[in-house]
């Protein structure tokens, strides 16, 4: 370090320590993020060809660094690299090459594996009697082992480093006070020395790493290496968490991905947003990535949670549009554990938990008595309103206008409340067990669990059974390994009916309308009924019976199956080769027996039943080639390859209604009255490059390009080519950062590109002909087959076209203490596929074009931070992020398009799929009527005043001039908090998430029609308008025999929300060395404890259909309910 | 090494393979046919007619939008209906969907034609029986422009499947009334000259013969007011071996489709083809099994009858709270009643004898074929010293034998009177509410239509015209 370098010592440094960060990743990647592989018998296989004479030290291992995988670890301050030396090895083991540097010296060298660690002798004495030997385990919190930790004594750089058992032993002079263990992703963590000669320590992955290694699409990339926009989460964020799926997991965990729900349906299916809704017709849903397959939303949701190595999210175009055609929305990448070259680790995880549904969720309903008394109310207001004496004793009246008798006579002990009714406490078990492993030429990783869920309404429940399997082996060492992965599950569904469609054969919309008076079930053990009890609800069922007898059982099994050959056929150039299948199957019995009651007919009517089966096979190969390779300063890395894909998919679907009983529920047991069968295939051929170089690791590059041939896509557009290109900026390596030391890492990126959105059905573009039947013949005649086209071709039908462009910004505080990632994103769609009204006279009313346009532009903002270390951790992980979605073209004349009898809109200038209807401003008064305000014809004093939108005097229809856009349906920004505190052997998460800017219209309130005798919201009675002098709170009407009105904002509901989603307390319980057990982790996780919105119903995020652009914004009854549960859970690790 | 090279060499034959075989993006689909793959063999030709008959039954049979619907309700037959009182009131309103869905039904037909026409060309088969499919094509496309022009005037004459749906391609313009007739009479003389006077096959009865398209030529010219080449038709159509049946009431029954009455009727079958009748004639209040009623009977049509005439209790009857309805159309085995058996007659035998009477004019024989149906039912003879002018005992006739069989209307357009007999029947069911004038006689053009097409322009007297 004498000589004076003063450019070249800061280039020197930089670089060194770049190249070092680089091989710790490469370290990271040999432990199983990716499949490459460890093996510590390297050093004695691996021979040398050294000549130098009269050489700075440094270049002789510069040398063997390159010569070979090899790489030095070592203190610059206390090793003499600029020493001369001499050496001529030919041929020979790495021992003694070392020999022959560093014979004769102080210097001690280790190697270990690939690692060789050079130290001055004085540290590695053990002969001095002021030393003394300190053992130890480095584990992670699974209890998996962690080779190649650094041990240090804390404040110097003296140290050692953990074998591949995660065992060290390090000389301590007397007096040192703590060891301080570090590892590339991993926190780095201080452990006070005492009087212990045996230090156990677990570390725990740190929220952000510079030199995190992320999965991408055909590839993982250093985070420091990023030019696009990824998110990802750590398999511990969702470690503990009491969800199925891993969809329900991801909630509120990255900034710009938003998990929407149909509702909390046990296993049910969610739906991810990237970045907001780019498609109006075609699928919004991204692509998911299993282990490298690109897969559907179906297979996702059936990975055991705890099998999850990492997720990766890839949102702007650069990332996304190597999957080109299907990377528009977004791309999941799951990437699930593999093997590792280490004795087995076998982990057993159980937890067991009770979910229930927070009272303050349910609806605000009238109990039994305010019932009755509205009954009263409703009709004696409604007597006096239409001009009649109010006088006039109720029993003279009119029989409309008299109280029913089922209410009158009514037994004065029942107060049913049917929200409680139809639900029940569920309990929740998760079991599974994994063994890792692997010794030097094959790894695997193995596991099995299950999940069940008994549900929170009676008649559901959920279970599944995974298992997977992960093997590689070296077939030719260093040169050929293979691999194959495994997947099979199978889970089980009985699902309950919830608010969906009609609301009168719903459990919970008829659990919502049924009066309280009426019992669950009668004396004699019947269920209590309307029926027969004229005046009430004579237009659902008893929902507990519903629940009941409702059956709707689905089973479906999933088998995932992945073999791949890697051949290294130079350094730095690989070859992959891969094949895959994803099988499905799936059953759906359904049978609904004559007792129970159906809409407008009570029983008994019919029972009727359906069987319904579908398999599917869906094959991919893949071969790939990737080039790496460093020349000085210049990185360039390149990955090139093929892609072929086909899905064919099978289903057969059974129908009838002619039941001779309820006896038999299968099929077998009736007379067929309809059925039929389907099949559908897709298929896919892709050619794709990346190509990332980067300077100096200061200018990074990324360029992609995918070209993909879908049978999709009509005959004149078979192939689509989408190409990216993204550049990063690290300014935190340029020189004139040296000094600013606060700043940690700097990082500028953009990044523009175009990617597709293929999800536009299978055979869109194909003009399919139909059958029809045509009689002819004498007397009663006889059926012949006519054929016609039913739709037209459009062979220039082709994928929705995404064009974005990202801008962002990594920023990293006090070496990473605090970390900032920003985005500004426009995401531009067009070619969106919409119906497209033509001239009748052609013979069709609409055409499939390519046509529409949106945008999505938004803001994401994710912050890291590590509040404090040592002995009290605490770290927090927030997101937020903000979209703004707009149409900006639809058809030819930009005609709105209308969804659910008119009541969502999508509109050139606003948001897809947004409520329509009436802008209510107030309740009308008598004043009002006088003066002559625009009113809904027929309307009186005490009705809804509704805001005269094109100024005529009169109120429309909702559907008409009138009705405007009330409510968009999407929130517009979303956020996540997570705190993760520990405290010795404590650990405490607390995650809360919310969202704002959103609305939904409870269409349930529609159906609330008060001469219908149903149950309805408490607010209706207590807020109503009764006369000028008591006009209620100015926003609830009179009560009429019509309650539920007109659609209007009324129904329209804030869908803001701020919950507490899940707390874990952990305990990690210290074993003695001579434990059989190496790691043992006790926790209570706590889902949904509390959540503070406005939201008259079960749970604001419901969405009647979460799957469509433009079905989502209302609900009918608000679906499943949201349950809060307390689970308690064990990790053991043998 | 050896494996080196085998993984190689697979993945590159693999390679080969997949990336050279444009036949695996071609997925045409599996459970449903499509048009690439069909008009190859003659008998894809036959499926492709018969869909042409089940389209153009559409106009007819549908239900909101039936002709039988909407022009049984423009005349002086029947009137009410909760759905299409615009119709039987005459009312401006060009919203209303069942003028649009009768329009866009017209013109399916008309493209279900077309494309087997087209397709027909490169389909090698016998000129025999490529010349009657050609007819049968050439007639359904030839009476569903004889229903648009009679209904909406001169419409747009589209002979061809579309080639591009660019706007400017598929924005047609009307043509005029005459090049619509000339279109009509050509297609119906094609027919004429290539469809057989009668079907052996069982398969093929039903479908358009000779008499069907001399029948309808006949009408085509008197519509022109041709009445010598409307004669020369008709009378070809006296020469197939028709006849009255002696029942009126078996014309019509359930099980006695395409019987030696019917010129060319609309073919059903219960369950897999049914009638759908009830939609526009049964009462809602009738029995056990109600229909819809979209058309009440009036009482004008059931003063009509004369007295003794066995086809008025064979055409309407009164229902259980006072309102006329249909009962030529029944089928009592029909459960549900939407099932039904019937086929509807569009020509029959004693209407080719009517009109024959028409084209000759004024004469012993034009009474005497008046006659042939009047004695089918047991009316005495009539004639030149009956009360009337002879066009309104020939309309009068038309209008009792072929009730409920959508001929009135354009009967009282034909004859030139439907502004003077309609007025008098408002006068009288009514009370006058109603009146209407020259530009009553056409239909609208639907709204959602010419917003669709800015190229086409409205009839005159409608708004927008």
């Amino acid at each position: 370090m004498k000589n004076f370098k003063p450019f070249g010592e800061l280039v020197y440094r930089s670089l060194k320590k770049t190249l070092m960060i680089m091989r710790f990743s490469i370290i990271l990647l040999i432990l199983g993020i990716v499949q490459a592989h460890a093996n510590n018998t390297y050093s004695q296989k691996t021979r040398l060809s050294i000549n130098f004479s009269d050489t700075e030290l440094v270049r002789v291992l510069d040398k063997i660094e390159d010569e070979s995988e090899f790489f030095f670890l070592y203190n610059e301050k206390l090793l003499d690299t600029n020493r001369k030396v001499s050496i001529d090895a030919k041929n020979q083991l790495i021992g003694v090459v070392l020999e022959q540097l560093f014979g004769g010296t102080d210097v001690m060298y280790t190697i270990i594996d690939r690692k060789i660690i050079l130290a001055p002798e004085y540290m590695t004495e053990q002969s001095d009697p002021q030393l003394r030997i300190i053992t130890g385990t480095v584990t992670d919190r699974n209890g998996d082992p962690l080779p190649g930790v650094n041990v240090f004594i804390t404040g110097t750089n003296q140290g050692t480093s953990t074998n591949m058992a995660g065992k060290y032993s390090i000389n301590v002079p007397a007096g040192t006070r703590s060891l301080t263990f570090s590892f590339v992703g991993m926190e780095t963590k201080e452990a006070i020395i005492g009087d212990l000669t045996l230090i156990d320590v677990t570390m725990v992955v740190s929220s952000i790493g510079l030199e995190e290694v992320l999965v991408i699409g055909y590839g993982t990339v250093k985070k420091t290496d990023l030019t696009g926009s990824v998110a990802s989460i750590s398999k511990l964020a969702i470690k503990d968490r009491k969800v199925t799926t891993v969809n329900q997991a991801l909630m509120g965990q990255m900034a710009g991905v938003k998990v929407e729900v149909n509702d909390a349906t046990p296993g049910s299916v969610t739906s991810i947003r990237i970045r907001g809704t780019g498609s109006i017709s075609a699928g919004n849903e991204p692509l998911y990535v299993i282990d490298g397959f690109p897969v559907g939303q179906r297979e996702a949701n059936q990975i055991l949670p705890s099998d999850i190595e990492s997720i990766t999210v890839l949102k702007d175009a650069s990332s996304t549009a190597i999957y080109g055609s299907r990377g528009a929305n977004g791309v999941v990448i799951i990437t699930t554990k593999s093997g590792a070259n280490q004795a087995p680790v076998i982990s057993f995880e159980t937890s067991y938990g009770f979910a229930k549904v927070a009272k303050r969720d349910y609806y605000d309903l009238l109990n039994a008595q305010e019932y009755a008394d509205y009954m009263g109310i409703l009709r004696d207001e409604q007597w006096v309103r239409a001009g009649n004496d109010p006088s006039v004793p109720m029993a003279n009246r009119p029989l409309v206008y008299q109280v029913p008798d089922a209410v009158k006579n009514r037994d004065k002990s029942i107060d049913t409340n049917w929200q409680d009714a139809i639900m029940e406490p569920a309990s929740l078990q998760n079991y599974s067990v994994s063994v890792r492993g692997g010794n030097e030429r094959t790894r695997y990783f193995y596991s099995m669990g299950y999940s069940g869920d008994n549900g929170v309404i009676i008649g559901s429940n959920y279970s599944r059974l995974t298992a997977r399997l992960r093997l590689e082996s070296d077939l030719i060492k260093n040169r050929l390994k293979a691999g194959i992965n495994i997947s099979p599950s199978f889970s089980k569904l009985r699902n309950t009916v919830t608010g969906r469609g009609d609301v009168f054969s719903s459990v919970i919309g008829t659990a919502i309308f049924m009066p309280p008076i009426i019992p669950v079930y009668n004396a004699d053990g019947t269920y209590g009924a309307t029926y027969g009890k004229p005046g009430l609800m004579a237009l659902g069922g008893n929902p507990v019976q519903l629940a009941n007898e409702y059956e709707n059982k689905s089973t479906s099994f999933t088998n995932m199956l992945n073999s791949y050959l890697d051949l290294s056929i130079l350094e730095g150039l690989n070859l992959k080769t891969s094949i895959g299948t994803v099988i499905n199957n799936n059953d759906t019995q359904y049978f609904l027996p004559s007792t129970c009651w159906r809409p407008f007919a009570p029983p008994p009517t019919y029972a009727d039943g359906s069987s319904s089966y579908g398999n599917g096979l869906n094959w991919l190969s893949e071969t790939f080639l990737t080039y790496a390779k460093t020349f000085d300063l210049h990185k360039i890395d390149v990955t090139a390859g093929f892609t072929a894909q086909k899905d064919h998919a099978t289903s057969n679907y059974l129908y009838s209604n002619k039941y001779p009983n309820n006896l038999v529920h299968t099929l077998n047991a009736a007379t067929i009255t309809s059925g039929n069968s389907n099949v559908t295939e897709w298929s896919m051929l892709s050619y794709l490059v990346r190509a990332n170089y980067s300077f100096s690791d200061k200018y990074l590059l990324t360029a992609t390009i995918r070209r993909d041939g879908s049978s999709r896509f009509g005959a004149n557009v078979r192939y689509g080519t989408f190409p990216s290109v993204a550049a990063a900026w690290r300014v935190s390596q340029e020189s004139f950062m040296e000094n600013v030391k606060a700043i940690s890492d700097l990082k500028i990126r953009a990044s523009y590109g175009k990617t597709g959105n293929n999800d536009i059905g299978n055979y869109s573009a194909i003009g399919l002909v139909g059958i029809t039947n045509q009689t002819f013949g004498l007397g009663s005649g006889t059926n012949y087959s006519g054929i016609y086209p039913s739709t037209l071709s459009n062979p220039g039908l082709s994928w929705e076209s995404s064009k974005q462009f990202d801008i962002g910004l990594d920023l990293g505080l006090f070496n990473d203490r605090i970390t900032f990632i920003f985005d500004f994103y426009n995401n531009h769609t067009s070619d969106l596929l919409l119906r497209v009204n033509l001239p009748t006279t052609t013979g069709f009313s609409t055409s499939l074009q390519n046509i529409g346009e949106v945008q999505n532009r938004g803001y994401e903002f994710s912050l890291f931070t590590k509040n404090t270390t040592g002995a009290f951790g605490w770290s927090t992980n927030f997101n937020i992020s903000y979209n703004d979605n707009k149409v900006l073209k639809l058809g030819p004349n930009g005609d709105p398009i209308y969804d659910f009898y008119g009541t969502r809109i999508t509109a050139v200038g606003y948001e897809i799929g947004a409520s329509n209807g009436l802008h209510v401003i107030g309740i009308l008064s008598q004043a009002d009527i006088d003066a002559g305000v625009a009113i809904f014809p027929g309307e009186q004093a005490g009705d809804v005043k509704y805001e005269d939108v094109n100024k005529d005097g009169v109120i429309s229809n909702f559907n008409g001039p009138d009705g405007i856009n009330i409510g968009n349906s999407n929130s517009k920004m979303s956020f996540g908090l997570t705190n993760m505190f520990t405290f010795k052997n404590l650990d405490l998460t607390v995650f809360i998430h919310g969202q704002t800017g959103g609305r939904s219209t409870d269409l349930l309130g529609q159906g609330m029609w008060g001469g219908g005798g149903n149950n309805i919201w408490r607010s209706w009675l207590d807020n109503r308008y009764i006369s000028d002098s008591q006009p209620g709170d100015g926003m609830t009407p009179r009560l009429t025999f019509g309650l539920g009105g007109l659609p209007d904002d009324r129904l329209v509901q804030k869908t803001d929300f701020i919950r507490i989603a899940n707390i874990t307390l952990g305990y990690t319980i210290p074993l003695k060395n001579t434990s059989v057990l190496s790691g043992l982790r006790a926790y209570i996780s706590i889902e949904n404890p509390a959540t503070w919105d406005t939201f008259n119903g079960y749970n604001p995020q419901v969405k009647n259909n979460a799957q469509s652009a433009t079905l989502g914004g209302f609900t009918l009854g608000g679906g499943y309910p949201l349950p809060r549960t307390i689970s308690l859970g064990l990790n053991v690790t043998f | 090494m050896k494996r080196i090279f085998q993984t190689i060499l697979t993945t590159v034959i693999l390679l080969g393979i997949l990336s050279s075989c444009e036949k695996f993006l071609s997925l045409a689909p599996v459970s449903q046919a499509n048009t690439e793959d069909f008009y190859k063999t003659p008998a894809d030709l036959d499926n492709a007619v018969i869909a042409a008959y089940k389209y153009q039954k559409y106009i007819f049979s549908a239900d909101f939008c039936s002709q039988h619907l909407l022009d049984e309700q423009r005349s002086d037959n029947t009137g009410y209906s909760n759905l299409t009182d615009e119709v039987d009131n005459f009312t401006k309103d060009t919203g209303k969907e069942w003028y649009m869905w009768s329009w866009d039904k017209c013109y399916k037909a008309i493209y279900t034609c077309n494309v087997a026409i087209e397709k027909a060309a490169g389909i090698t088969m016998s000129d025999e029986l490529m010349n009657q499919y050609l007819g049968e094509l050439k007639f359904l496309r030839a009476i569903t422009y004889f229903e648009l022009v009679r209904n909406y005037g001169g419409v747009p004459l589209v002979l061809e499947t579309p080639k591009s749906l660019a706007r400017d391609a598929v924005n047609v313009s009307r043509n005029t009334v005459s090049e619509v007739y000339d279109q009509i009479v050509a297609d119906l003389q094609f027919a004429e000259a290539n469809l057989p006077v009668s079907f052996t096959d069982g398969k093929y009865v039903g479908r358009a013969t000779k008499g069907a398209a001399n029948g309808y030529l006949g009408k085509v010219y008197l519509t022109l007011g041709k009445k010598s080449e409307a004669e020369a038709a008709l009378r070809k159509v006296l020469a197939y071996g028709y006849e009255l049946l002696p029942q009126y009431a078996d014309v019509f029954d359930a099980n006695n489709g395409n019987n030696k009455e019917v010129v060319f009727e609309l073919q059903f079958k219960s369950t897999t083809d049914a009638c759908p009748f009830i939609y526009m004639f049964t009462s809602m209040q009738v029995d056990v099994k109600p229909g819809l009623s979209y058309n009440k009977g009036t009482q004008d049509l059931f003063d009509a009858f004369e007295a003794g005439d066995p086809r008025r209790d064979l055409t309407m009857a009164k229902d259980n709270v006072g309102l006329y309805y249909c009962v030529k159309y029944k089928d009592p085995a029909a459960n549900p009643v939407s099932d039904a058996n019937n086929n509807i007659p569009l020509m029959r035998y004693s209407e080719v004898l009517l009109l024959l009477s028409e084209s000759i004019g004024e004469s012993s024989e034009s009474y005497n074929l008046i006659n042939q149906v009047r004695n089918r039912v047991g009316l005495a003879n009539i004639s030149s010293s009956t009360p009337g002018t002879f066009a309104q005992k020939l309309l009068h006739e038309r209008r009792i034998e072929l009730a409920y069989e959508n001929h009135r209307w354009h009967d009282l357009l034909r004859f030139g009177v439907a502004i003077e007999v309609m007025n008098a029947f408002f006068v009288k069911e009514k009370n006058g509410a109603v009146t209407i004038g020259p530009d009553d006689l056409l239909f609208p053009i639907p709204n959602f239509t010419l917003l669709n097409n800015p190229n086409l322009v409205q009839n005159p007297g409608y708004p927008g015209s």
